[in-house]
């Protein structure tokens, strides 16, 4: 099992989740984050002043997948997340050792 | 003449599509299709020639048919008997309807001044999300309580002493108010009054608990202003001296210099060459510049926010948390502004009052919209924390001579406003290097002189005959009178000096002895849970001082610095 953690622009949500249901992977959880990355930093103007805006708003997309649907899950992601500008954001993927569903009370091996 | 002025625009107006049909052939253009320099061009032409039209036709019918002092609206003896049938002729009869109809008149005046009042009151709720607005969430909790509480302060100080000294010696037979006390006087001068102190004496009164109420929230403007300027880093503690100072000396003071019969108001007893003495209708100057110059030396006194300013002493941006309430809070402003100047006839029997409240309104439009206009040409975007600046500061410079001057003039004093906001921001920012965060001295301070100033040119002598106690209407230098202008002249003199020397030494004082500004640690946390205890918005970590600007105080912004050049300097540049 793996997990996928993705940082993508929050107004691409709407694309990915799409693009995720669509591939048949059910269930992601997002966060809101604000980072600071290899796109230029946005420029803001206030009373007469110029200020940078250190971090910029993101989402982070956290998906779990059997490991046998990571390339799907992942092309998903990415053709969801794209603009091809920089700042569109980059997919980790870790390895999970142990899933356990809390709804039944037990703790439980979640098996697919 | 006018009339043929409006003709012949109206007969441009009607050839223009006619002349840009001509270009359009010359362009090689097919019918209904514009280049966008001509479409440009259409548009403004279209603008210009429709606010020209307007102007024109307002002109001539104020020309012909207009009624600037009200003189001529109401009930002609003709119409009485419609209103009151002929059995009532009876002498006891008369005397009841004497009575009655004097009553109404002052009903109508007290409802009017109730309803001014009220609404100034909620001025003290546009100050707070203004302020608040304008500066970070780690001080929100702090800055609103500050807004709060000044206006508990200033009620008890103007309870205690503020009043009397101010409006002791103040007559007003339209509210059926005599005075509590004699003026006190050096020579022929007023000096201050000294009478109703706790609202003793004769004070329990309708017409003076009234103008108690009225001229109370007026002070309380005055004694918040500062409070913005000095806001993320004024000791609470030293907050409330300031409330009481302002309320029971600073304010009162020169308030009866202008308000209450004092010199100012009597310079027009040396002759015409001192116009009505010092007008100030409803508070450009009493009120607005008062609160601005003390805010100057308030902000100061306390020095700037850590990271307002680089190692060169240049200013930074410290982005305000909540643009939306800051304009909300300049929205509740402009309302309460109509009851601010409206009501500072202190009666709706004086039909001016509808002058004044046009003249406010269309100060603060072309203050709001040159201020708008020039920091998009000059910085690239409409700036909305500035925009509400010039709004404030039409409203600000009309309010002195709002019921002396006609629209046209009121439109240009608000215009001109506008442009003097932003230098003011800049003079006080880049040049007198003093930090405040929500303009409050180019706001109230620069445009509540620039309206003093402005009644002693633009006053056209449609009102305020008797003012001061001098026959004739207010004058200003464009209506033939330089003496109203020197009049003015004095009274901006006289304010700079007496506001600054008592301000400036309060703030002195307070600073050696209990301390004015918040230390250094509790200022970087956010002055919320130090000084307050309580966060204002506890449930957003965000709010709590992390760091979304390269300038944002909550961290040492001394180590931030914003541009490049100065970043190499700080990392060592190896």
């Amino acid at each position: 099992m793996k997990r996928i953690e993705a940082i993508i622009r929050p107004e691409r949500l709407g694309q990915v989740a799409a693009l995720l249901e669509s591939a048949g992977i059910h269930g992601f959880t997002i966060t809101d984050v604000r980072g600071h990355g290899t796109s230029p930093q946005a420029t803001g103007e206030y009373r007469g002043h110029q200020y940078q805006m250190l971090v910029a708003h993101k989402l982070l997309v956290s998906v779990f997948v059997e490991d046998d649907e990571l390339d799907t899950a992942i092309a998903a992601i990415a053709g969801g997340a794209t603009t091809g500008k920089a700042g569109d954001g980059f997919v980790a993927v870790s390895e999970v050792t142990a899933t356990y569903r809390i709804s039944t009370g037990a703790v439980e091996p979640i098996t697919s | 003449m006018l009339r043929l002025l409006v003709i012949s625009l109206f007969a441009a107006a009607l050839l223009a599509p006619a002349m840009f049909r001509r270009q359009r052939r010359r362009a090689g253009l097919k019918a209904g299709e514009l280049t966008p320099v001509f479409r440009k061009r259409l548009l403004v032409m279209t603008l210009v020639s429709s606010m020209l039209l307007v102007g024109a036709l307002a002109g001539v019918a104020v020309a012909d048919n207009g009624d600037p002092t009200g003189a001529k609206t109401g009930i002609s003896p003709t119409q009485v008997e419609s209103v009151y049938p002929a059995d009532t002729a009876k002498p006891d009869a008369i005397s009841t309807i004497a009575t009655q109809q004097s009553k109404d008149h002052m009903a109508i005046n007290f409802v009017w001044l109730m309803v001014g009042g009220i609404l100034v009151l909620f001025m003290q709720a546009g100050f707070a999300l203004v302020e608040t607005g304008f500066t970070r969430a780690k001080n929100a909790a702090h800055t609103m309580l500050m807004n709060l509480v000044i206006f508990a302060l200033g009620v008890v100080g103007w309870f205690v002493c503020g009043y009397a000294l101010m409006f002791g010696s103040v007559a007003l037979p339209g509210l059926g108010i005599t005075a509590l006390g004699p003026e006190a006087h050096i020579g022929q001068w007023g000096v201050i009054a000294h009478s109703g102190f706790f609202l003793t004496g004769h004070a329990y009164d309708v017409g003076i608990l009234a103008f108690f109420f009225f001229q109370l929230v007026f002070m309380d403007a005055t004694a918040t202003i500062p409070t913005g300027a000095m806001a993320e880093r004024f000791k609470f503690s030293a907050f409330i001296c300031w409330g009481l100072f302002a309320s029971m000396i600073l304010y009162p003071v020169y308030g009866n210099w202008v308000w209450g019969g004092g010199f100012l108001a009597q310079l027009g007893a040396l002759g015409p060459k001192w116009g009505h003495g010092a007008a100030d209708f409803a508070g450009s100057g009493v009120v607005h510049a008062m609160g601005g110059v003390a805010a100057f030396w308030g902000a100061k006194i306390l020095g700037a926010r850590i990271g307002k300013f680089d190692k060169r002493g240049n200013p930074r941006a410290i982005p305000g948390h909540h643009l939306p309430m800051a304009v909300l809070g300049t929205m509740v402003l402009l309302v309460g502004w109509m009851g601010f100047n409206g009501a500072s006839t202190f009666a709706a029997t004086d039909f001016r009052f509808t002058v004044v409240i046009v003249n406010t309104i269309l100060a603060s439009a072309f203050g709001c919209l040159v201020t708008m206009f020039i920091m998009w040409k000059k910085y690239g975007k409409p700036d909305p924390s500035m925009t509400c600046n010039g709004l404030l500061a039409g409203l600000v410079a009309i309010t002195a001579p709002c019921a002396f001057v006609a629209p046209w003039a009121a439109a240009l004093i608000g215009a001109i406003a506008g442009g003097i906001v932003v230098f003011g921001v800049w003079v006080v920012e880049s040049k007198a290097k003093v930090d405040d965060p929500v303009g409050a001295v180019a706001v109230h301070g620069f445009n509540g002189i620039w309206g003093l100033v402005a009644l002693g040119l633009f006053a056209d002598g449609t009102y305020g005959d008797g003012w001061n106690g001098v026959a004739g209407g207010v004058k200003g230098l464009f209506y033939g009178d330089a003496g109203q202008l020197w009049a003015q002249l004095a009274s901006v003199v006289v304010l700079l000096a007496w506001c600054s020397l008592a301000s400036g030494l309060f703030f002195v004082i307070v600073k050696k002895t209990i301390g004015l500004r918040s230390s250094e640690a509790d200022e970087i946390a956010g002055l919320d849970m130090p000084e307050m205890g309580a966060l204002a918005y506890p449930d957003f970590l965000e709010a709590q001082g992390s760091v979304f600007f390269t300038t944002d105080g909550a961290m040492p912004v001394d180590l931030v610095p914003t541009d490049a050049a100065s970043l190499r300097e700080e990392v060592g540049a190896q």
